[in-house]
């Protein structure tokens, strides 16, 4: 199994051509939005532009949205990592001849049920039958919840592959120093575990920030339905939907630029 | 670079393909009849939906498309991708106030009496919000929020109704009333800012004032409404819901609260002749 | 036999491949030990099992049946922590397995701090020590990944020193090295076992064997064939297989 990353290999994208694409992209859209610089469609935009964002601040719609997005995003990141990082230890271990069959057959089939069906279906589930009686839970910890046990299953894949990469020397070796299963783990493997998939596990998150859009389906105001409900505000199609999608874009441009520098920092010591 | 021009080039073509319309030459709408052969939209749950089907009949599959959200439909239309919206007469003025180009057809598709859903056995809670509504449309409270619908929102000022200014009933003794409803469907619901306004929100806060409990607004999709409360996620659903026997199979409801709504088909003004 | 620190009684190992079950029997009843201060070197075709010897002893691998004791207690039974007798013998690999994502102050001192023998502060000083007396005390920070491989095994036994083992193992230390690097670490294990150390060491290397050893043990088919003092099995070998073996090895 590889453990290097596409976005490792992804070469020259830097700041610059990010900065570029941006622009790009938004002149692209007005161009196309204004009927090609008409006075009269410039105008238009720009009539449109203040209805759509800046009339009753509007754009305050897309920050609470943003907000509710970077929350989810973030809670379910955290409970995705963790149990992600408990069911592939789980597995790992068991593989590695610590008795646990029951432990690891829970995982196995945690791992196959949540990855084998739709997060919307899971969404669903999660707040209209398993907690449909729990009206007082705020709906984003929920989603939280639901976003984060998915999650969990891929990091768990993803970890597990990132463990196994790692020279079983190492293990043997930290074992030889008399250090238990439990530290080896944590000193040795996991870190050097980590440091391979780090790539891997931002890709997750990136697209688990994205997967936060159906969040609007259980009544959540996240970014995606920030721009629905300024739809429905204003009846204008393009506008709202194409800035809520820069900002998505935005954000993980971002991310895959932190990343990079991540894995830099990450590597130091390595390759000379 | 090269990737960049690429992507360039590719969202520039989707726009341009996006932008063009597909202008049919068939001749203009004149009559409701003839939308039985003509590509049709819906907002998904809806009563709309539902009507859109029985004119279709067997065709439905090939000619009615459903969307999550009315704008989605509009845009649709405007676009050219289905020749008519089937939809509720009073968010269908709104559209024609602020969006150019469209027309309703002048004969309605059919009247439709609109009441408060609640899950299937809840007698207490109906019982309770009969009364209150009886209540509020003796006293003449729903009548005044009618009035200040019609008068100024649909005239289209709707920056003068604040969220602010709908009194939620906050920290009332006798709990909180949770209202499922789908807020894109002006004048009944409208997300503003953080808040919401309409004649449904401000209904609903009059019953809540009247029950002694505080209202909170749990925003989400129509064709998610009726799960919400059949698993009492939300005591009740407030959105404009037409009450149709099929519904009485699966929910209770309220007293009508709107009597005669019409169903109306929304077309485009240069397709359509009187 | 009171100063005997490790002593194996019928020590048997069977391997059983997963797939198609069949038994390899890699060690046969082996009866040995060794003495405080003795260095004992094991020899023998690959395949014969020494290395696996050598691993049942801190049982990296399991014993199939067989009794080891280490310091007079009885390591392969269900009481023992195993973990503690590690802390004692130390091992050192033909692939170094230093960890690449600490640096070699960390890789000495991780094990001890870890579990509590010493303090940071002392398991530094004494990482200081231990460099110096293998000649890196300049890589002290220095990451793994840029040491040559000889540097990689002198931190790889600095690093089994630092736990204060009282039995140091040798799995084929210099194995994986270039020729040019064999000398220096030979040079740091000769200074090793001239300082009492006790050692047993699993080589090829015959001639270091012959110079360091105070007995060969000689493996073949996972039994002790031949066994004796380097001058015994070098220069006047009594098995067949044990001359067959030396011939082909110093021929080369």
């Amino acid at each position: 199994m590889t453990m290097k990353s596409n976005l490792s290999h992804q070469k020259g994208a830097g700041r610059g051509d990010i900065l570029l694409g941006l622009v790009g992209l938004f002149l692209l859209y007005l161009l196309y939005d204004s009927g090609f610089f008409t006075a009269e469609a410039w105008a238009d935009f720009n009539r449109r532009f203040y209805q759509n964002f800046v009339k009753d601040s509007r754009y305050m719609m897309l920050v609470d949205g943003l907000k509710a997005t970077v929350f989810m995003t973030s809670g379910a990141t955290v409970i995705g990592v963790i149990v992600g990082l408990i069911l592939s230890v789980i597995r790992v271990a068991y593989k590695g001849g610590v008795p646990i069959p029951i432990l690891n057959k829970f995982a196995e089939a945690y791992i196959s049920v949540l990855r084998g069906t739709p997060a919307m279906v899971q969404l669903l589930i999660w707040n209209f039958t398993i907690f449909a009686s729990a009206r007082d839970l705020n709906t984003q910890y929920i989603a939280i919840l639901a976003f984060g046990l998915n999650s969990g299953a891929y990091v768990a894949e993803i970890f597990r592959g990132g463990i196994e990469s790692i020279d079983p020397g190492q293990m043997e070796a930290a074992r030889s120093l008399g250090l238990s299963y439990g530290s080896s783990m944590r000193h040795v493997i996991l870190p050097q575990a980590l440091r391979n998939v780090v790539p891997m596990l931002f890709n997750e998150f990136i697209a688990l920030l994205k997967e936060t859009s159906i969040a609007g389906y259980i009544g959540i105001d996240d970014l995606t339905r920030a721009g629905q409900n300024i739809q429905a505000l204003t009846l204008e199609h393009s506008q709202p939907l194409v800035m809520v999608a820069i900002i998505y874009l935005i954000i993980v441009l971002f991310l895959t630029h932190l990343v990079r520098k991540l894995e830099n920092w990450l590597s130091r010591g390595k390759r000379g | 670079m090269k990737k960049l021009l690429a992507v360039t080039l590719i969202i520039s073509s989707l726009l341009i393909i996006a932008s063009s319309s597909f202008a049919d030459e068939s001749p203009k709408l004149r009559s409701i009849d003839q939308l039985k052969n003509e590509r049709l939209a819906a907002q998904r749950g809806t009563v709309g939906q539902f009507i859109a089907e029985d004119m279709l009949g067997d065709n439905k599959g090939r000619l009615l498309t459903t969307y999550e959200k009315y704008v989605d439909a509009i845009a649709a239309l405007r676009q050219g991708k289905v020749r008519a919206v089937v939809m509720d007469e009073m968010p269908a003025k709104r559209f024609l106030n602020d969006v150019e180009g469209l027309a309703i057809m002048d004969k309605a598709l059919s009247e439709e009496n609109y009441a408060i859903g609640f899950r299937k056995g809840n007698k207490e809670l109906v019982e309770a919000v009969n009364k209150a509504l009886a209540e509020i449309k003796a006293d003449g409270t729903l009548n005044a929020i009618f009035e200040k619908y019609y008068g100024t929102f649909l005239a289209g000022d709707s920056s003068t109704i604040k969220p602010e200014d709908i009194d939620f009933n906050k920290g009332a003794k006798g709990g909180k009333l949770v209202v499922g409803t789908e807020a894109g469907f002006a004048p009944y619901e409208l997300r503003v800012g953080s808040g919401y306004i309409g004649i449904d929100v401000e209904m609903c806060a009059a019953i809540a004032k009247k029950l002694d409990r505080e209202l909170v607004i749990e925003n989400m999709n129509f064709d998610a409404l009726p799960m919400a409360v059949s698993t009492n996620k939300v005591d009740m659903i407030c959105a404009g819901i037409t009450v149709t026997d099929e519904r009485k199979e699966n929910m209770d409801f309220s007293e009508n609260y709107v009597v005669g709504a019409k169903q109306v088909a929304v077309v485009r003004a240069d397709d359509y002749e009187k | 036999m009171n100063d005997m620190i490790i002593e194996v009684k019928d020590l048997h190992k069977t391997f059983i491949r997963k797939d198609t079950g069949t038994e390899l029997k890699v060690l046969q009843g082996i009866s040995t030990g060794i003495r405080k201060g003795e260095k004992i070197a094991v020899i023998g075709p690959s395949g014969s099992g020494k290395s696996t010897f050598l691993r049942c002893l801190n049982r990296m691998e399991e014993p199939t049946s067989g009794v080891i004791t280490f310091n007079g207690e009885d390591i392969t039974s269900p009481k023992c922590d195993i973990n503690l007798v590690r802390r004692k013998m130390c091992m050192v690999f033909q692939h170094f397995h230093l960890f690449p994502h600490l640096t070699v102050r960390k890789n000495l001192t991780l094990a001890p701090v870890d579990l509590k023998l010493m303090t940071q502060d002392e398991a530094d000083a004494r990482a200081h020590e231990l460099l110096s007396r293998v000649g890196l005390a300049d890589k002290i920070d220095e990451w793994p990944d840029r040491l040559s491989g000889g540097q990689k095994q002198r931190v790889a036994i600095a690093r089994a020193l630092a736990m204060n083992p009282d039995v140091l193992l040798f799995d084929e230390p210099t194995s994986a090295l270039d020729p040019e690097m064999i000398g220096e670490v030979l040079d740091v294990m000769k200074e090793l076992a001239d300082s009492g150390m006790t050692m047993y060491l699993v080589t090829h290397e015959m001639g270091f064997a012959h110079q360091v050893a105070d007995r060969i043990l000689f493996i073949d088919k996972g039994i002790i064939s031949e066994e004796g003092t380097p001058d015994e099995v070098f220069d006047h070998p009594k098995q067949p297989r044990t001359i067959e073996f030396l011939s082909k090895v110093l021929r080369r």
